[in-house]
């Protein structure tokens, strides 16, 4: 089948009791790798859910691969990895053992693939996983994702609590998975520079409703961050601020349109601004300004 | 299926060990026990040696199974403490095979166990000199089917409750049950022994289930097939729910 966004969400809601998934729409093109950004309980773990299909949505459309993700449920997950922060394998069982249940699960799984990254993250075959720190064991669910030819690799937080060498060891994995155009990662992660380092495309969630989504270059391009003195910060248009954080000197004030901002404001600095602060302005939006 | 069963046996076979073990253990004691009462001081004792033999195998071939029921226990609360059904779940693994491989596991396992107990109880009849009775295979096989039986609902309950607790307080509460219908009469049974009088464990169990004893075959094998199939349409259903 041919398609363009390996995921097309549109219009997805899922309500629960106090948390609403609120008509969210974003895709995932197809050989790209998406960063998907937002503070815990944002919404991120249950739009993967849904995706999967352990989740059951109230309303909207999932595709992925350009198919339905109910009603070919089982032709699509034959394709898909999914990476939990959290090992799902039993602790008494070892990389060995671990192989010859995998060849059950998966159709095509490649015991030399699977060996061959044991051996690249020198994981031991025949310790058991209750004797794995948490970066091995991180390093063994990415080896055991990349060795059925999944076509999607979606993580869940899957870099969170690692230290940095282990963390830049797993993103080179990643950017070679995507030497092959028609793989895909759907990343979600509150680490924004690993985002920055590797993402094509970047979708920021908060409480449930998406806030952008679009190419990481565009957003980081067109976002600025303005710094001034309290009296020049109360001559900014109001509508120009997506919020701003006063400090005892003066004030940061985020803006979506930075050349615009720079042709309006011209006595005043903009500087470039970095996915972290992006998400931190927008997260406090409703309050307009803040310290 | 095979990789599924093959990762229910890595996580039992402690459990398991630990089961043959218990068996071996008691095939030793009753052997020593034999031994003793040929060449020992103790062959003028026969009576009382023979009754111990028997309490010994019966000893041993109830627990076997009962570890192996356990074991099943072990292997679904496993799962969901690691979060296996929630991995399999984002494969193409469908619920159906997910809880075919556990019911296949569970009759595996007491298969062995059924198997292991009938070796023993021809090994040592036919020890004792005697001839193996029907009546012996009858019980083993009931108890066999039963605790198949009560392996799936194991099963069952460990897919239907979130909590391990919950499962955990309706265990001991079925244990609890069964032991307070038997405890009243078997207590009665040991007051009334006079002077070196004993109990032998198998004859005192006949008479209790007397009024079941000819239905308790059948019985149990229709246990087992109503609670395999029921348990089976039910937790794929159950499974099918997922997180909702």
């Amino acid at each position: 089948m041919d398609f363009q966004n390996t995921v097309e969400i549109k219009n997805l809601t899922k309500k629960y009791d106090g948390f609403t998934l609120d008509n969210i729409s974003f895709n995932v093109p197809k050989g790209s790798i998406m960063g998907f950004i937002g503070q815990n309980g944002a919404g991120k773990t249950t739009t993967i859910k849904l995706m999967l299909n352990l989740l059951r949505k109230d309303s909207g459309t999932i595709k992925i691969f350009g198919m339905d993700n109910e009603e070919n449920e089982m032709e699509i997950k034959y394709r898909i990895s999914a990476v939990f922060d959290e090992l799902p394998f039993h602790e008494m069982i070892n990389a060995n053992q671990l192989s010859l249940i995998l060849s059950d699960v998966f159709d095509e799984w490649d015991k030399r693939t699977f060996n061959d990254y044991l051996d690249r993250f020198s994981l031991p075959r025949k310790k058991r996983f209750g004797e794995f720190s948490k970066g091995m064991k991180m390093k063994l669910q990415i080896a055991a994702a990349l060795s059925h030819g999944a076509r999607l690799l979606v993580m869940d937080e899957a870099t969170t609590g690692l230290d940095p060498v282990v963390r830049n060891e797993i993103l080179d994995i990643f950017l070679e998975y995507l030497q092959d155009e028609n793989n895909s990662i759907l990343l979600s992660s509150h680490i924004t520079t690993d985002l920055e380092r590797i993402a094509d495309t970047v979708t920021f969630i908060d409480k449930g409703k998406i806030l952008l989504s679009q190419g990481k270059d565009e957003t980081v391009e067109n976002h600025g961050l303005i710094k001034c003195r309290k009296n020049e910060y109360k001559d900014i248009d109001k509508s120009d601020i997506i919020s701003a954080r006063l400090t005892d000197f003066g004030a940061e004030v985020m803006v979506s349109d930075r050349k615009k901002a720079a042709e309006k404001y011209s006595g005043l600095t903009i500087d470039h601004t970095t996915l972290e602060e992006i998400m931190l302005f927008y997260v406090r939006r409703e309050k307009g300004e803040w310290k | 299926m095979k990789g599924l069963i093959y990762k229910d046996y890595i996580i039992c076979r402690k459990m398991l060990a630990m089961a043959y073990f218990y068996c071996f253990f008691f095939a030793v004691m009753a052997m020593l026990v034999r031994i003793s009462m040929i060449c020992g001081n103790l062959a003028d004792n026969k009576e009382v040696l023979d009754s111990l033999t028997r309490n010994i195998w019966l000893l041993r071939y109830v627990p076997c199974v009962a570890f192996m029921a356990a074991s099943c226990m072990q292997s679904t609360y496993s799962d969901k403490n690691c979060g296996w059904l929630r991995f399999c779940f984002t494969t193409s693994v469908g619920e159906k095979r997910i809880i075919g491989a556990k019911m296949l596991f569970d009759i595996a396992q007491m298969t062995t166990a059924y198997v292991i107990s009938i070796l023993y109880l021809l090994i040592f009849l036919i020890a004792e000199g005697g001839m193996p009775k029907f009546s012996h295979f009858r019980y083993i096989t009931a108890c066999y089917f039963l605790f198949l039986s009560f392996s799936f609902l194991i099963t069952l309950l460990s897919v239907i409750c979130k909590k391990k607790q919950t499962v955990d307080m309706i265990m001991v509460g079925i244990a609890s049950a069964i032991m307070l219908s038997i405890m009243p009469a078997l207590l009665n049974k040991m007051e009334s022994l006079e002077g070196n009088q004993d109990i032998d464990v198998l004859d005192f169990i006949s008479g209790e289930i007397s009024i079941i004893k000819s239905w308790l075959l059948p019985g149990a094998f229709v246990l087992a097939v109503v609670m395999g199939v029921s348990c089976y349409i039910f937790s794929v259903k159950v499974l099918k729910r997922r997180e909702n």
